[in-house]
C-alpha cells in the first residue's frame, strides 16, 4: 500500500518534472506547424487577407511575428489565457469547447493541445529568431513503383539550419497532384489506384517538395519494333519501358503531313501537297517536309501570332503604332530565325522610341515593377511568381523577399513623353532613371537586384547590376547565361506542349518543385540541345518533329489508351482559333475580310487582337490582356459548336456563289472528284470506300450538285477529324 | 477515359463538382493544380436562403441618377434635387420621383436600398464590382475591358456550380453584350477567370426607330444569332446535316478511340439540342406573346427585352442580364446623362424604363412566378448630386440606389438611407459584395462557397453579408 502511493507521488513528481524540463515550446518550429497543419491559417479561414471572425493569420504562417501578436495580444489577450490556459480561445474554438464556424480541428487529448497549452504555460513565448529554420525537406521513399491497391506509408522529415533532422509527417500538408493515379491520406498512407504517375505534394513550414509514385501500366519490359531516331525517342522509350508502356503505331503520311503543316505553320496542306507527298517514296521524306515547312514565310505568321500572344502585343496598350512595331519586329525576328537568347536580350535591355526601338513596347504592356516581375519570371522562367507578392508562395520556397529583389531589376525604367510624331501621338522614350528601388513591402527595407535562382541555376556571381548602369543587363545576360538551364527549358517545353498537346511540366509555364516534369531527363536534354544549336527555335522544332514520339497515331491501344502524361500517343488537340479560321477559308475557298486590312489577309497574319471577328472570339482567340497560356481556350464550348454550325461565317462561305462548292461544279467535276476534293481540302485524306459511298449516295438523292456538296462540306467542317490536329 | 470517384458534395442534379469537371473536357491525367483545387472548392459554410430559383438582373448601364429616381430629395438645395418632383407610392412614407408613375403602384413588390456605395467612378470598374458583387482585381486609373483575369459575373458562376441539364443555357444576356464607344467590352459580364465556356448566351435585337416619334420603336426582333439557322437551312436539312454528320464521323472509326475529343460530342448535342428543340426556340421568340402584354411592358428594346427575359424565365433560364442598350444622342448614351440629364430622363430613360420594369414585375406576379424570381434593378454607379454646367450629372460611385424584388425579398420597404444631398450612405451602408451575398444566397448559393482562378488561387464567390432585413 505504502509503495504504492509511494509510486503514485513519484509518478506524480516526476510527471510535473517531466513538464518542467520539456525543452521550450518554439513558436516557429512547434506552434506555427500547428496552425498550418490543422488549417488555421489556410485562404478559406483566418489566412484570408481579412482573416474570418475578427482573427485574421498570415496565409500558411509566412509572417510568424504577426501571427504571434494576433493570438496573443489582439482582442485584450482573450484568446490566450494566462491564468487558466484551458480557457484560451485558441483551445477552446478548435475543441468546439465553444462554438466555431470552423467547426472541430483537433481534442483535448490530442498532442496538438497538449503543446499549445504547454506553450501557454510557459508564456507563450514569441517567434525566436535564433531558433532553427527548416532548409529542407526530405520525403521517404522518395520515390517508389505500386501495383494497383498497393499501400504506401509516406513519412516527411525537416531539416534545419542547425543541422538537426526530425520527423514532421504529423504536421506535414499532404496532397496527391493525381488522384486518379494515387490517393493519399492526411496522415501520409499512399494508396495506388490506377496506372500511371503523380507526385505526393509535401508542405511544411513554408517549404514544399513531392515524393513520386508511378503505378505500371504492364510488367516492364524492353520494348522492340521501336526505331528511335534522336534523343528524343531514346528518353521517352527509356520511360515506356519502364512503366511498361507500349506506344502507338506511327501515324500515316497523310496524317503526318496534316498535323505537321498545322503545328509548325498553322496552315492545311493543299491537295497538290497532298498528291505530291503521297507519291514522295524517298525514305527522309517527312524530315523533308519539316524542312520545307520551316522555310515558309508562314512559319513567321503562325510563330510570331504565338509570341504577340505571350508578349501581348496589342493596340490597347501601345496605340496602333506602338503594336505594329512591336508585332513587326517579333515577325522580323522569327523570320531571320533570330536565336532566342538574343530575342530575349534584346528585348530586355531595349531603350529608346516605342515606334522606332520596337521592343521597348515590353515595358508599355507590363509598365511597373511588379508586373514587369511577373511577366518576365512567367514568360522567360515559367515561374508563376504572383502569389509571392503579397505572401508566401503556397507551392514554391518563394518569399515576398524573393519578388521584390527581383522586381528591382526593373526599378529604374522611366518613361517620357516623345514630342516627334507630335504631342497626341502616344510615342514613349524608354529611358534609364538614375534612382529608383525595389523595396520591401513589410520591413521598407531597400532590395539588392537578384535573380530568382531555383533548382541547379547559376547563382548570380557578378549580376546585382552596377548601381549606375543598367540593371536589366545585369538581368538578361543571367538569364540567358548558358549554364542556366531554365531559361532554355522554359522555352523548350513551351514548344514541345505547342507540338505534343501536353507539356513536360504542365501547365508550361508552371515550373516549381511541386509541378515536376513526366521525363525530368528528356527535358533536360532538349534544353541542353537548344542550348548547344545556338538557341536556334527552328532546330528546336525540327528535333521535336522528326522524332519518332511526334509522329505516332493519334489511336490508342488497349495498354496506352489512359496515358495522357507519357506520349505513348499523340494527344489530339484543337487547331488554334486562328488556324481553325483559315482552315475554313480554305476549305470553302472564301478569304475573310478583315477590317483595316487587305483582302487575302490570313487570321495567323493579324498583328493583334484588335481585329474584330466573332468567329475568332467564339473559338478562343486570348485578348493578351495575361502572359498566362491559359488565356487561349481550346477547350471545346458551346459558342464554339455552334459558331460552326449555325454561324454566319461557315453558312456565308459554305453557300458562297464563288466559293470552293460553286466552282467545283462550274468546273464540271463529277460528284466523286467532288467528293474527294472535299474530303483533301477539309480532313487532307482521301476518303475511303464506305465514306465514298455515303458521300456520293448524298449526291444522288440531293435536289442538286449544289446543296449535295453544301451539306457534305458542312458536315465535314463539322467533325471533330477537321477541328482537331490529330 | 474513366471518371474520377467523387468524394465532392453532389449538386442538385446529382452529378458531384469533380464529375462535372471531368465533362468539362479534362482528363484525369491531365489534371492540374488549378483543376485539383477547383474539385477541391470549398462550398462554403453559410448556409444560404435559397427562397429564389432564378433571377433578372435589369442593369441601367451609364448610371442612373439616384436623386432622380429613387431617392428624391425635395428639401436638398435647387441645384441637386434637380427639377423632377417626388410622389407617393402606394406604400404609405415611400416616395419616388414623378416619371416613374408606374413603379409607383408597384412599391409593395420591392425593396429600395438607398445606401449602396463603392468607391469607383470609372464606368467598367463600377460595372464589374456590380455584376460580380467583386471589385477589378487590380488597379484601374481609367476604362478597363474584359480580361479573363476578372471575377465571373453572376450567370457564370451559376453555370459553373450549377447548370441547367435542360436544352437551355444557364445564363442569357440581352439585348446586347455591353460595350463601350469605342467597342472595348465590359468586365463583369462574362465567365472571367472561369473561362469563357461560362459566358452568358448573348441574345441580340433588331429594331427601327418610328420615324415620327424617334422615342419609340416598332417591330423589335431578338436574334439569337447562334441559335438562328443559317438562310436556306431549314430544320429539316439541319436534321439531315445532322444525320450525314454523324455517318460521316461513325465511318472514319476514330472517335471512340480518341476518347479526349469526346467531349465535344456533349456540346454538340446541347446545341442541336437548343437548335431543334421547340421548347428552346419558343422561349426566344416573343410572337408567342399578346399584343396587349407587349404594349404594356413598351414597345422599346428595354421594355421587350424585359418581355423576354420573363419569357426565358419562365422557361427555365436561371439568370438573365438585360442591360440597357447605348441609346439617345451621342452627348449621353444610355443613363450617362453627363449633359441635359433631365431631357433625358424625361424623353428616352425614365418611361421605358417604368413601363418594362414595372411590367416585369406585374407579369411575374401574375403568373405566381414573384415569389421565387428575384429581380434586381441597379447599374454601375449613382450621379452627382451637382449639376454640372451642361446641365448633367457625372459619375458618383459613393451612392446609388438598387431595387430588389421577388424571390424572397420583402417588399414595400426601403433599406438604407443616404445623407441629405444623397451623396453618401447616412445609414445602414451596403457594399456591392452584400448585394452579391445576398443574390448567391437567395439562389440557394453559400456566397463563401469558394471559386478557384487560372493560378489556383480560391476566392470565395463575394466578400459581403447577407442582407437579413431585406427578407
Amino acid at each position: 500500500m505504502r509503495s504504492t502511493l509511494c509510486t503514485i507521488f513519484l509518478l506524480g513528481i516526476l510527471g510535473v518534472l517531466a513538464e518542467s524540463v520539456s525543452a521550450q515550446v518554439s513558436f516557429l518550429n512547434d506552434v506555427e506547424p500547428i496552425l498550418t497543419r490543422s488549417g488555421c491559417n489556410q485562404g478559406a479561414c483566418h489566412g484570408s487577407q481579412f482573416g474570418k471572425g475578427g482573427f485574421k493569420l498570415s496565409l500558411a504562417g509566412y509572417d510568424p511575428d504577426f501571427d504571434h501578436e494576433s493570438i496573443v495580444r489582439m482582442v485584450r489577450g482573450r484568446r490566450v489565457n494566462w491564468v487558466q490556459p484551458k480557457s484560451s480561445l485558441v483551445l477552446q474554438k478548435p475543441t468546439l469547447t465553444v462554438s466555431h464556424i470552423g467547426g472541430r480541428l483537433f481534442t483535448s487529448d490530442s498532442s496538438d493541445y497538449r503543446t499549445l497549452a504547454l506553450w501557454i504555460r510557459q508564456g507563450a513565448p514569441r517567434p525566436n529568431p535564433k531558433d532553427p529554420r527548416v532548409v529542407q525537406l526530405l520525403a521517404t521513399p522518395e520515390r517508389r513503383v505500386l501495383h494497383p491497391k498497393e499501400r504506401l506509408t509516406l513519412r516527411v522529415f525537416a531539416r534545419y539550419s542547425d543541422g538537426t533532422q526530425r520527423e514532421v509527417t504529423a504536421h506535414t500538408r499532404i496532397n496527391s497532384l493525381r488522384e486518379a493515379v494515387a490517393t493519399v491520406t492526411p496522415e501520409g498512407l499512399v494508396t495506388a489506384k490506377a496506372n500511371g504517375a503523380t507526385a505526393i505534394m509535401l508542405r511544411y513550414a513554408g517549404l514544399a517538395t513531392v515524393a513520386h509514385i508511378a503505378i505500371p501500366y504492364a510488367p516492364p519490359t524492353a520494348l522492340k519494333g521501336f526505331a528511335p531516331q534522336n534523343f528524343v525517342d531514346r528518353f521517352a522509350m527509356k520511360q515506356w519501358q519502364e512503366l511498361g508502356l507500349k506506344p502507338s503505331e506511327t501515324c500515316t503520311d497523310t496524317e503526318f503531313l496534316r498535323r505537321a503543316s498545322l503545328d509548325l505553320i498553322g496552315t492545311l496542306p493543299t491537295p497538290e501537297e497532298i498528291r505530291a507527298f503521297c507519291a514522295d517514296k524517298s525514305n527522309n521524306r517527312r524530315a523533308q517536309l519539316v524542312e520545307r515547312l520551316l522555310a515558309r514565310p508562314e512559319y513567321a505568321d503562325y510563330w510570331a501570332l504565338k509570341w504577340g500572344d505571350l508578349l501581348r502585343s496589342s493596340r490597347a496598350t501601345l496605340t496602333t503604332k506602338g503594336m505594329w512595331s512591336l508585332s513587326n519586329w517579333i515577325r522580323e525576328s522569327l523570320y531571320n530565325n533570330k536565336p532566342y537568347d538574343l530575342f530575349i536580350r534584346e528585348l530586355l535591355t531595349a531603350q529608346g522610341s516605342t515606334f522606332s526601338q520596337s521592343p521597348t513596347n515590353y515595358y508599355r504592356i507590363a509598365s511597373n515593377p511588379q508586373e514587369l516581375t511577373e511577366a518576365t519570371a512567367q514568360l522567360f522562367l515559367g515561374v508563376r511568381i504572383q502569389c509571392a507578392r503579397c505572401h508566401q508562395h503556397p507551392f514554391e520556397k518563394w518569399s515576398q523577399r524573393d519578388y521584390y529583389q527581383f522586381s528591382a531589376y526593373f526599378a529604374r525604367v522611366g518613361f517620357k513623353a516623345s514630342g516627334d510624331y507630335g504631342a497626341t501621338s502616344g510615342e514613349q522614350i524608354l529611358y534609364i532613371k538614375p534612382n529608383g528601388e525595389a523595396l520591401h513591402p513589410k520591413t521598407g527595407e531597400r532590395m539588392e537586384p537578384t535573380p530568382l535562382v531555383s533548382g541547379n541555376a547559376p547563382s548570380l556571381g557578378s549580376h546585382r547590376g552596377d548601381a549606375q548602369a543598367d540593371r536589366r543587363i545585369a538581368l538578361a545576360q543571367w538569364l540567358t547565361k548558358p549554364n542556366n538551364l531554365n531559361f532554355a527549358k522554359s522555352v523548350v517545353n513551351r514548344y514541345w506542349g505547342y507540338l505534343l498537346g501536353r507539356g513536360i511540366v504542365n501547365p508550361v509555364d508552371d515550373m516549381r518543385v511541386t509541378n515536376p516534369p513526366t521525363n525530368p531527363e528528356l527535358l533536360e536534354a532538349l534544353a541542353k540541345d537548344f542550348i548547344a544549336h545556338g538557341y536556334d527555335l527552328k532546330h528546336l522544332l525540327k528535333t521535336i518533329a522528326t522524332s519518332r514520339v511526334y509522329q505516332l497515331s493519334s489511336l490508342t491501344n488497349a495498354n496506352n489508351r489512359t496515358d495522357e502524361a507519357f506520349y505513348s500517343h499523340f494527344l489530339t488537340r484543337r487547331q488554334p482559333a486562328e488556324a481553325l479560321l483559315d482552315s475554313v477559308c480554305f476549305a470553302t475557298q472564301v478569304p475573310e475580310k478583315f477590317e483595316g486590312l487587305p483582302v487575302g489577309t490570313r487570321a495567323i497574319q493579324l498583328p493583334d487582337t484588335g481585329v474584330a471577328s466573332a468567329f475568332l472570339d467564339s473559338t478562343g482567340r486570348p485578348a493578351r490582356t495575361t502572359v498566362c497560356e491559359c488565356e487561349r481556350v481550346s477547350e471545346p464550348s458551346l459558342s464554339q459548336v455552334l459558331q460552326l454550325m449555325t454561324g454566319e461565317v461557315i453558312n456565308r462561305k459554305i453557300a458562297h456563289p464563288k466559293g470552293r462548292i460553286a466552282e467545283l461544279i462550274r468546273a464540271g467535276n463529277s460528284p466523286k472528284n467532288i467528293v474527294e476534293e472535299l474530303y483533301l481540302v477539309t480532313l487532307s485524306r482521301y476518303p475511303n470506300l464506305e465514306e465514298r459511298k455515303t458521300a456520293l449516295g448524298l449526291f444522288t438523292s440531293s435536289k442538286s450538285l449544289q446543296s449535295a456538296g453544301e451539306d457534305l462540306l458542312w458536315a465535314l467542317l463539322n467533325t471533330k477529324e477537321f477541328a482537331y490536329i490529330r | 477515359m474513366f471518371s474520377i470517384k467523387s468524394s465532392g458534395v453532389p449538386l442538385c442534379d446529382g452529378i458531384s463538382r469533380r464529375e462535372l469537371i471531368r465533362i468539362g473536357g479534362l482528363g484525369t491525367m491531365g489534371l492540374m493544380l488549378p483543376d485539383l483545387l477547383r474539385a477541391q472548392e470549398n462550398h462554403g459554410r453559410i448556409k444560404p436562403i435559397g427562397t429564389a430559383k432564378r433571377c433578372i438582373i435589369l442593369f441601367m448601364s451609364g448610371g442612373p441618377p439616384q436623386m432622380d429616381t429613387f431617392d428624391p430629395k425635395p428639401e436638398a438645395p435647387v441645384e441637386v434635387r434637380g427639377l423632377f418632383k417626388p410622389i407617393r407610392t402606394n406604400v404609405s412614407g415611400i416616395e419616388i420621383a414623378e416619371h416613374f408613375p408606374l413603379l409607383a403602384r408597384q412599391a409593395h413588390q420591392y425593396a429600395i436600398l438607398r445606401s449602396v456605395t463603392h468607391d469607383s467612378n470609372i464606368h467598367t470598374v463600377g460595372a464589374h464590382h456590380m455584376l460580380t458583387g467583386n471589385p477589378v482585381p487590380k488597379v484601374a486609373i481609367g476604362e478597363i475591358s474584359a480580361s479573363p483575369t476578372d471575377f465571373p459575373h453572376y450567370g457564370s458562376v451559376l453555370a459553373h456550380l450549377r447548370p441547367t441539364k435542360a436544352y437551355l443555357p444557364t445564363a442569357v444576356t440581352l439585348p446586347q453584350k455591353n460595350t463601350n464607344t469605342d467597342g472595348t467590352i465590359w468586365p463583369g459580364q462574362g465567365g472571367g477567370f472561369l473561362g469563357a465556356q461560362y459566358d452568358p448566351l448573348y441574345v441580340t435585337a433588331e429594331y427601327k426607330r418610328l420615324q415620327s416619334d424617334p422615342k419609340f420603336y416598332e417591330n423589335c426582333k431578338f436574334h439569337t444569332p447562334a441559335l438562328t439557322l443559317p438562310e436556306g437551312v431549314s430544320q429539316e436539312r439541319l436534321k439531315d446535316r445532322r444525320a450525314l454528320l454523324e455517318t460521316i464521323e461513325r465511318q472514319a472509326r476514330r472517335a471512340e478511340q480518341e476518347a479526349k475529343i469526346g467531349v465535344l460530342d456533349k456540346y454538340r448535342e446541347k446545341a442541336f439540342n437548343l437548335l431543334s428543340s421547340s421548347e428552346t426556340l419558343r422561349a426566344f421568340q416573343l410572337d408567342a406573346e399578346p399584343e396587349r402584354l407587349k404594349d404594356r411592358y413598351g414597345r422599346h428594346l428595354f421594355g421587350q427585352s424585359c418581355l423576354l427575359a420573363r419569357r426565358l424565365s419562365e422557361a427555365g433560364v436561371p439568370l438573365v442580364t438585360v442591360f440597357w442598350h447605348p441609346d439617345g444622342t451621342s452627348a449621353s448614351p444610355s443613363w450617362d446623362t453627363h449633359e441635359n440629364n433631365y431631357y433625358h430622363l424625361k424623353t428616352h430613360l425614365m418611361s421605358p424604363c417604368d413601363r418594362g420594369f414595372s411590367a416585369l414585375l406585374e407579369d411575374l406576379e401574375q403568373r405566381g412566378m414573384l415569389k421565387d424570381t428575384l429581380v434586381v434593378w441597379m447599374g454601375e454607379f449613382g450621379r452627382s448630386v451637382q449639376v454640372n454646367p451642361q446641365g448633367g450629372r457625372d459619375h458618383w460611385g459613393a451612392c446609388q440606389s438598387v431595387v430588389m424584388a421577388g424571390g424572397g425579398i420583402r417588399g414595400g420597404q426601403v433599406y438604407g438611407k443616404s445623407d441629405k444631398t444623397s451623396a453618401y450612405p447616412a445609414e445602414n451602408p451596403v457594399s456591392p459584395g452584400d448585394i452579391g451575398a445576398t443574390v448567391y444566397s437567395l439562389l440557394g448559393i453559400s456566397p463563401d462557397a469558394e471559386i478557384v482562378d487560372q493560378t489556383g488561387r480560391p476566392h470565395p464567390l463575394v466578400r459581403g453579408e447577407v442582407l437579413h432585413p431585406l427578407l
